[in-house]
Parts: structure tokens; C-alpha cells; sequence
């Protein structure tokens, strides 16, 4: 679910804005569905992987890879699979590390909430709860704040 | 703090930087590497220009038009553009080109206007700045300030500038041509300035070079006897472009009498102008012609690139209806057809470039002697922004003569160029060919054909005509300094009045024929006249050997078809092979009694002259007579030969064929005296050998094709958009010359009458995307010699189209 939601939200900011334009929709998933770096960044390299892989892709059998041939070429690498997979491997690092971004900031703030809240007032059922939720997190043993995990995404 | 804020804290720090690295860094260019992030990007990068191989029907409105246009494209990717007036005629000529060639017609302007380094860096600086010093971008100034006082070309400018730039606001970021993006960098609004300096770019490359430097450092060595000998004015064994029994229908002025007594200074290292390149042009008529009318026939050489020089195309309107040629940039036809007449050009290669030695004051460059007296010269500061770099600023000297292009100590930035000199280029007085070339395309006859040539200055031209009242004519056309003979054959006397441009040939006197008594017409950059021709324009054409094949093939034939007359642009005969190699084999007879030899003599012995790519023969021969003609000249004129001018290919042969015991065959280098038979078997050995080391055994590894190939590099020399190793099975001797980059870079055979047919083919492709489909569609056919029919249709439903582009006025 949070992938196919990445790969349509960041399908349309690309179309309006520029190619870091993914980054915007990837840090929002990252910041509100992901408690651990790694499945974040997995599924917003695999998101990003998938869009550009299946839209150049498009594009390079609709050109019967004339133009993917010369600028691989042009790139000295071997042939247009290779520049696919560079292609592939850049879109996925771009949704992998704002995805990842998202994930670790929502993190900090919740520990800057916690922090703040802790110091407005000091209750221990409180912050009792907050480490409760934070250790399960950590285990990944049942879903967090948010109703869907990252399992069911990927 | 807590641990675990410190450790989200640093968590986030760490993705945070990742993350924003990652997208700066492939946001960015270095050196030649594109932004990759951007690049890569399927939405906006270089996947867009992935071109479909399907095109549909489009229907787009813009403002600036007066009426609807339909643009209609034929199979082949050409556009035939029917507008209901000129200017719409212009701007749709406009936004059609720059839809195909919108990078190319930019990059060509920028370079010739010296602003590469603004996208390329610093490393085009020293381009940039010889293309400042040669006043290029000035002149181009003051053409246009006169093309802007014609309401005519003021009305073309400006209607295909804003058809440009209607293209230019449709695109984005993801629509910007594939090399924009290559360079991360944006199109600029055209302007009428670009196609100004577009044409000036186009008479640099056929007017701005010749053998001054070389012929003036060549007297210094071996004296005025040694010139007169091997650099006659008028050369043995030309057949002139103006047949000699023609009449001249004029009375000369007087030109100057001068006797040269200056003997200029020896100039340094020089590259001169390539003497392999070369263009036909030719048309019959008469009883010539096979169902009646004329035929003509063009093929103008030039060095190629990819996007292609030349854009087809088809300009319909109330008043105008012409086809052929475009060069992308530039509104009009330049060479083409239209409903009645028919024209070709090649280069007159006539001399309309001095330079002058100067003797300046002292190291200021602020004051020149000339005429008796201190002048002072004119500084101008250029100012040259640079990509990843710091503003730069140069100063341009100069004097009434033109340019300082190389000041005093410098080193000259291409080789041509002789330091503290003046040049003097016809083209830096403004003109308006295109003035011409649209009354060009319009003309219906030899009168308005003729006065539609008035304008036309630079680069001089042989104009090959026909039309369909079966007149045929070649008209000489340019604008020529009154010459004393010899004049700027060698460098001048920059202090001296008496080699200043003083006034001008009237354009009147002009060498031009009229459907001679052989029924045909032809130029190949030979001699242009006879010497009975009262005026003096240049001396140093090229070899008449392609020309004399041309008359040769034209004279014999009694019937043509335009069949016929594709085969003679294709011809591969070396006339320079028939001349000599008969007379080199002599020399071999002892050799070929030896076994290992034999065959090759025996085939070189069989050879027709013809360049074919399945023979062994053509490989060898013109190997042994390149080594053959090195090892006469080399010793002469000494290790820095590349200073001096050598005798050209057919005046050495003259020199075999008349004299055999000459004293230039005797190698200075070595105790023993040479003879030419020991000359003719040593270089005929060393090919051998040369051949046999890189191809192994004689035999089908020494075919021609597997040793001559031709190249055709990308405009910006990005060698994945290049065409090369094309093997055309000709020579540079041959009509059909090619060689290296330099090819015929635009075939046409036009027949008119009541059997009008065209044929024509470029080495490339409409789009100058390398995403294209039509970006090389052309070379294969190009390559084998194939000519495509153009289409020339009066409406729109008369053509069968692939797409069409309906413009709509807002």
C-alpha cells in the first residue's frame, strides 16, 4: 500500500516539478509510516526503482532503444540495460534516502515531543508509555502509531 | 540529553546530509559529466528525447500569425509549409526548423558569435576569443543593421525569429533538446542578430582561408622563378568554368598598375585550406536532354556534421513556392528548385581575404604606419562571460585594413593566422545575400535570376542555373576587390596605400555564360576563366582534374537522363589515376618479374581508374603516389614543411609527364643522386610494405573499402552521436569527392519542363535529435549513392502525408 501510494504521488510531483521533486512525497511516507530506517528506505528505493524503471522503460522500447544505445555509449557503459540500471539504481537511491529521511526525522521529533512533553509534565505514566511503544518499535513486533506497517507495503 | 534523542538526532543528521548530497550532486555538471539525477530522469531527462517512431497530426495556435498554415510532412520527414502570405510563410519556416534543429541553429550562432565558453567553460575560451579577434560577431552587427534598412529581409527576420521563439516558449524543461540537457543549460530568445552571424559563420567557412601565409613563405625560400614555375596564375590543363571562346559583353575598367617589390616577412607554423575538398555543379540542355527541358545538377561539398548542415524543405504561399535546402537558422532556400527555375552553387574559392604585415609604433598597438604617417588604430574591449569560471576581457585592435587577429609575440590560436598582421575579409563590409536568396526563390527567369544576384557579396560562388524554358547559365557572383594582377597572392604591404582595396569589380563584369554552344555548364572549384578575362580574382584554385571529368562525361554524352546525371555525381574515376599511373608502372617493370609483386602489378596494370571498394588496386595506388609525392617535395622543403605551400597534385604530375630527369627528384637528404625511376620504385615499395604491415598479404584485406572510410561527427563532437567508418567507394580526386569529414554534403538533380522531376539526399536526417528516427535516416541511401525523390506538391492534398502540423492563428 505505501508503495503503490509513493509510486503515484511521486509519478505526479515529478511530472510538475523538477526529478528532486520525489523526495517530497518519499520524506512524507518516510515520516508518516515508518518507525525503522531499513524498511523505509527499502521500500522507497523499490518505489522509485519501479516508477523510473517501468517509465523509461516505456519510453526506450517505444524509441526501440535508439537513443538508450548512444547515450550509453556516451556514458561508456556497455548497453542500454546497463543504463537502465544506472537509471533504476539512481531513482531508487533518491526515494530510498528521502523515504529514509522521513523515517529518522519523524523519529527525532518524537523523541523532541517526548523531551518537551516530559519537561511540561512530569508524569511517569507518560513517559512509562512512551518507552513502552518505542521498545516494540524497535523489536517490530506489532505496528506502531500508524495503522499500516511496512510489512504489508512490501 | 537523553541517549536516544542523541542518537535520532544523529540519525537524522546523518540521512539528512545523505540525502542532500545525493541531490546536489547529481543536480550538478562537472566538466562534461550532466547532472545524472536530472539527466537520468525519465519525466524531465534525457528519456524524454526518446523520440516515438509514430508521429500524429497535431493542430497548435500561436501567436504572431496572420492566417492558418499547414505544415504537411512527407515520408522523409520533409515539411511542406502552405501559408496564405510571405510572413507567415517565414515564421512557420521558423518554428518548423527550430522544432527539428533548435540546438543546432543556437550552438553554430553562439560559437561563430565567440560565446562558447558561456556553456562549454573555460576550455572554448581560446576559440571564443579568436572568433572575437577576427571581427566575426562585429560584422555580423553591421550585416544585419543593413538587412534591417530592406523591408524585405527586415519582414523575413523578424517573422522567422518570432516563429523561433513561438517553438522556444512551447517548450520545458523535459521538451528542451537533448544536448541542452547534456550541458544543463537553457535556449535563449532568437533573435534576427543570430541569422546574421549564422550566414557570417557560412562565409567563414568558404571564404576565410587561403594560401597567402604559405605562397609568401614559399617565395622567401625558392625565389619568384621557383613561383612562376609550380604556381602558375593561370595552370596548364584547365578547363575553365567560363568556356574560353565565351565573350565578355562589357568594357574593363582600368585596374591599377602595380609591380610587386614587397617581400614579407617569413611567418611561422601554418595548416592552409584543404585542396581535397571540393563541390560540383552542372546543367544540360537541349538536344542533351531526353524528353526535352534542362537538368541540373549539384553537390556541394563542405566538411559534415551531424545535425546536418542542410535542413529540406518546401515554402509555399500566394508568392513563393520554392524547395531544396535550408540552412537551419536562416529563412529562405539557399539551394533548390522552384516552379520554373532550378539552381546549384559551389565555391568560387576566389581570393577576398589579404592580410597585411603592419609596423606598429611600439607595443601599445596604438599607432600604425600606413601612407607616410602615424594612423591610430581602434581598440574594442570584448567582454566574454564564462561557465564555472570568471568574466574575461580581451581587446580587439583595429585598423582601417580590419582585425589584428594575432598581436605581436602571440601565439596564433588555429595555426592560420600570421601574428601582427591586419586582415582584410570582403565579408566584414556588410551585405545581405539573403536579400538574394529570397529573390532567388521566387525568380522566373534568367533576368530575375540575374538581378536577384545583385545583393549577393560573400562567399563568391558559381550559381549553376536552369529552368524550364530550356535556359541554362552560370553566373559567377560575388563582390571583388580591383585587383592589380598578383594582388594578395601573398601577404601585403600594410604600410604601403598602393595594396589597400581601392573600389570594385562592377558586379556587371561578373564571368557568367549563357547556354553555350556545348549545351552544358559546369563548376568544380576550378579556374574560373581564361586568361583574356580583363580582371584578376584569384589564382590559387583547385586541381581541374574533377572538373575536366565532369566535362568529359557531359561532352560525350548525346542523350541524358536524370538517371544518367546521378552516375556522373557518383562518378569514381580518378582522372589523376589515368593521367600518371601509366606512366609510374613504367618504372616497375623489373619489379614485376618478381614473384612476390606480380599480382599487385598486374592488377594495378588492369585497374580502370575507378575507386571501387572491392579492389586491391585504388589502396595501392593512391598510397604509392602520396608517398611518391612526399618524397619529391619533403626533402626541399625541410622539416618545417607544414610552413610552405607544395606544388600541387596536378602540377607535379606535370612535372613527371614533362620533365623526367628534373634535379627536384634528387633526395637532398641522402649522398646518392635519385633519379624519379628510383623515386617512383622506392615510394612503390614502401606502400607495398606500409599495406602488407597493416593488412597482412595482398590481396582482398587491401580492397579500398577496407582502407578508406569517411566520418561524420556530431556538431559538438560528442562521439556517441557520430556516423563513421562509411565506406563510399570514392576518392578525393573523383566527382563523387569524399574524404575524411569532407563529403558531398547535399546531392540534387533537378529535371524541369514538361518532365519535372527532383531528387535529392543529405548525409543525415531532418531531426537533429540523436533520439530520432530522422536524425541518420538519410546516410545509408547518402552512402550508396541513392537519391530520393522530393516531393513538390502544389495543395496540400496533392501529397501523401505522414503527419501534418496545423498553426493557427490566435
Amino acid at each position: 500500500m505505501n508503495l503503490l501510494i509513493l509510486i503515484i504521488l511521486s509519478a505526479l510531483f515529478q511530472w510538475i516539478g523538477s526529478w528532486w521533486a520525489m523526495a517530497i512525497p518519499a520524506f512524507g511516507i518516510g515520516f508518516y509510516r515508518y518507525k525503522s530506517g531499513k524498511n523505509a528506505f527499502s521500500m522507497g528505493f523499490v518505489a522509485l526503482a519501479c516508477l523510473w524503471f517501468a517509465y523509461a522503460g516505456y519510453l526506450d522500447i517505444r524509441n526501440q532503444h535508439l537513443l538508450s544505445t548512444k547515450i550509453a555509449a556516451l556514458l561508456h557503459l556497455p548497453n542500454s540495460i546497463w543504463l537502465i540500471g544506472v537509471t533504476i539504481i539512481i531513482g531508487g537511491c533518491g526515494g530510498g534516502l528521502a523515504t529514509w529521511l522521513g523515517c529518522e526525522f519523524r523519529k527525532l521529533w518524537d523523541e523532541l515531543s517526548l523531551l518537551l512533553q516530559d519537561k511540561a509534565t512530569i508524569r511517569p505514566e507518560t513517559s512509562g508509555r512512551a518507552e513502552k511503544s518505542e521498545t516494540m518499535d524497535e523489536k517490530n513486533i506489532e505496528p506502531s502509531i500508524e495503522p499500516n506497517n511496512n510489512e504489508d507495503a512490501l | 540529553m537523553p541517549k536516544k534523542l542523541r542518537q535520532a538526532l544523529r540519525r537524522c543528521s546523518i540521512s539528512l546530509i545523505l540525502t542532500l548530497v545525493f541531490f546536489i550532486v547529481l543536480s550538478q555538471r562537472f566538466g562534461f559529466v550532466p547532472p545524472m539525477g536530472k539527466f537520468l530522469d525519465p519525466f524531465q531527462g534525457f528519456w524524454q528525447n526518446a523520440e516515438a517512431f509514430q508521429h500524429s497530426t497535431k493542430s497548435i495556435s500561436l501567436n504572431g500569425l496572420q492566417k492558418p498554415v499547414d505544415i504537411v510532412f512527407d515520408s522523409l520527414g520533409i515539411p511542406h509549409i502552405f501559408a496564405q502570405a510571405n510572413e507567415d510563410l517565414f515564421f512557420a519556416q521558423g518554428y518548423v526548423t527550430a522544432r527539428d534543429r533548435l540546438w543546432q541553429m543556437e550552438f553554430q550562432t553562439q560559437a561563430t558569435a565567440g560565446r562558447l565558453s558561456e556553456i562549454i567553460g573555460p576550455a572554448a575560451i581560446e576559440y571564443d576569443r579568436h572568433q572575437r579577434r577576427l571581427g566575426i560577431p562585429h560584422a555580423a552587427q553591421l550585416s544585419l543593421e543593413l538587412m534591417e534598412k530592406n523591408p524585405e529581409t527586415k519582414m523575413a527576420l523578424e517573422n522567422y525569429a518570432a516563429g523561433v521563439n513561438a517553438y522556444i516558449q512551447s517548450l520545458n524543461t523535459a521538451s528542451y533538446p537533448l544536448e541542452y540537457k547534456l550541458l544543463d543549460y537553457a535556449p535563449e530568445e532568437w533573435t534576427p542578430l543570430q541569422t546574421a552571424l549564422l550566414l557570417k559563420y557560412m562565409q567563414w567557412t568558404l571564404s576565410g582561408a587561403n594560401d597567402e601565409m604559405a605562397l609568401s613563405n614559399t617565395l622567401n625560400k625558392f625565389g619568384p622563378v621557383f613561383i612562376e614555375k609550380f604556381y602558375p596564375l593561370h595552370p596548364q590543363g584547365v578547363d575553365p568554368i567560363i568556356p574560353p571562346e565565351t565573350p565578355w559583353n562589357f568594357t574593363p575598367i582600368a585596374k591599377p598598375n602595380v609591380v610587386n617589390t614587397f617581400t614579407p616577412a617569413l611567418v611561422g607554423q601554418w595548416t592552409g585550406p584543404d585542396k581535397h575538398n571540393g563541390s560540383n555543379n552542372f546543367a544540360v540542355n537541349g538536344k542533351k536532354v531526353i524528353g526535352g527541358g534542362t537538368i541540373l545538377a549539384n553537390d556541394p561539398h563542405l566538411d559534415l556534421s551531424l545535425p546536418s548542415i542542410w535542413y529540406a524543405i518546401h515554402l509555399h504561399a500566394p508568392n513563393y513556392n520554392a524547395s531544396g535546402a535550408s540552412l537551419p537558422g536562416t529563412p529562405s532556400i539557399v539551394i533548390g528548385f522552384n516552379n520554373a527555375i532550378a539552381w546549384g552553387l559551389t565555391n568560387g574559392k576566389d581570393d577576398v581575404l589579404d592580410w597585411y604585415q603592419l609596423k606598429f609604433k611600439d607595443s601599445t598597438l596604438a599607432e600604425y604606419w600606413h601612407e607616410n604617417q602615424w594612423k591610430r588604430t581602434t581598440p574594442t574591449l570584448e567582454e566574454f562571460k564564462v561557465y564555472g569560471g570568471e568574466d574575461i576581457y580581451d581587446t580587439v585592435i583595429y585598423t582601417h585594413h580590419g582585425p589584428v587577429v594575432i598581436k605581436p609575440g602571440e601565439k596564433a590560436f588555429d595555426n592560420k593566422m600570421p601574428p601582427a598582421q591586419a586582415m582584410h575579409w570582403i565579408a566584414n563590409t556588410p551585405s545581405n545575400e539573403l536579400l538574394a536568396f529570397i529573390h532567388i526563390n521566387q525568380a522566373q527567369d534568367e533576368s530575375s535570376f540575374v538581378a536577384a544576384l545583385a545583393p549577393y557579396n560573400c562567399p563568391a560562388q558559381n550559381f549553376a542555373y536552369a529552368d524550364k524554358q530550356g535556359h541554362i547559365a552560370l553566373i559567377h557572383a560575388g563582390l571583388f576587390p580591383l585587383r592589380w594582377t598578383g594582388q594578395g597572392r601573398l601577404i601585403s604591404d600594410g604600410t604601403d596605400a598602393r595594396f589597400d582595396w581601392k573600389t570594385w569589380v562592377p558586379a556587371t563584369h561578373n564571368p557568367q555564360v549563357t547556354d553555350p554552344a556545348r549545351e552544358f555548364i559546369s563548376s568544380a572549384n576550378q579556374d574560373i576563366t581564361d586568361s583574356t578575362y580583363p580582371y584578376f580574382l584569384a589564382a590559387d584554385f583547385l586541381d581541374p582534374d574533377r572538373g575536366n571529368r565532369i566535362n568529359q562525361s557531359l561532352s560525350e554524352s548525346e542523350s541524358l537522363s536524370v538517371a544518367d546525371i546521378q552516375n556522373i555525381q557518383l562518378d569514381n574515376l580518378s582522372l589523376h589515376a589515368q593521367l600518371i599511373l601509366p606512366f609510374m608502372l613504367q618504372a616497375l617493370d623489373t619489379l614485376a618479374m618478381d614473384e612476390i609483386y606480380r599480382p599487385a602489378i598486374a592488377d594495378l596494370r588492369h585497374w580502370e581508374y575507378h575507386y571501387v571498394n572491392q579492389q586491391a588496386a585504388p589502396s595501392l595506388f593512391d598510397l604509392w603516389w602520396s608517398n611518391l609525392y612526399v618524397s619529391i617535395w619533403n626533402d626541399d622543403f625541410g622539416n618545417d614543411s607544414t610552413r610552405y605551400i607544395w606544388p600541387t597534385k596536378a602540377r607535379t604530375r606535370q612535372l613527371l609527364l614533362e620533365e623526367p630527369n628534373s634535379l627536384w627528384y634528387d633526395d637532398l637528404s641522402t649522398p646518392e643522386k635519385e633519379n624519379l625511376g628510383l623515386l617512383l620504385r622506392r615510394s612503390f615499395l614502401k606502400a607495398y610494405a606500409t599495406l602488407k604491415s597493416q593488412n597482412g598479404n595482398y590481396g582482398s584485406n587491401w580492397h579500398w573499402g577496407k582502407i578508406h572510410r569517411v566520418n561524420i561527427n556530431h556538431l559538438a563532437h560528442i562521439p556517441a552521436f557520430a556516423i563513421t567508418n562509411l565506406t563510399p567507394g570514392s576518392c578525393s580526386d573523383c566527382i563523387n569527392a569524399q574524404r575524411g569529414t569532407n563529403a558531398p554534403s547535399w546531392r540534387m538533380v533537378v529535371q524541369l519542363g514538361k518532365n519535372f522531376q527532383a531528387y535529392g539526399i543529405y548525409p543525415g536526417g531532418q531531426s537533429g535529435n540523436p533520439g530520432s528516427p530522422f536524425y541518420a535516416n538519410f546516410i545509408a541511401d547518402w552512402s550508396n549513392g541513392k537519391l530520393r525523390p522530393l516531393n513538390f506538391p502544389n495543395k496540400t492534398e496533392d501529397l501523401k502525408s505522414l503527419y501534418t502540423l496545423h498553426l493557427g492563428a490566435h
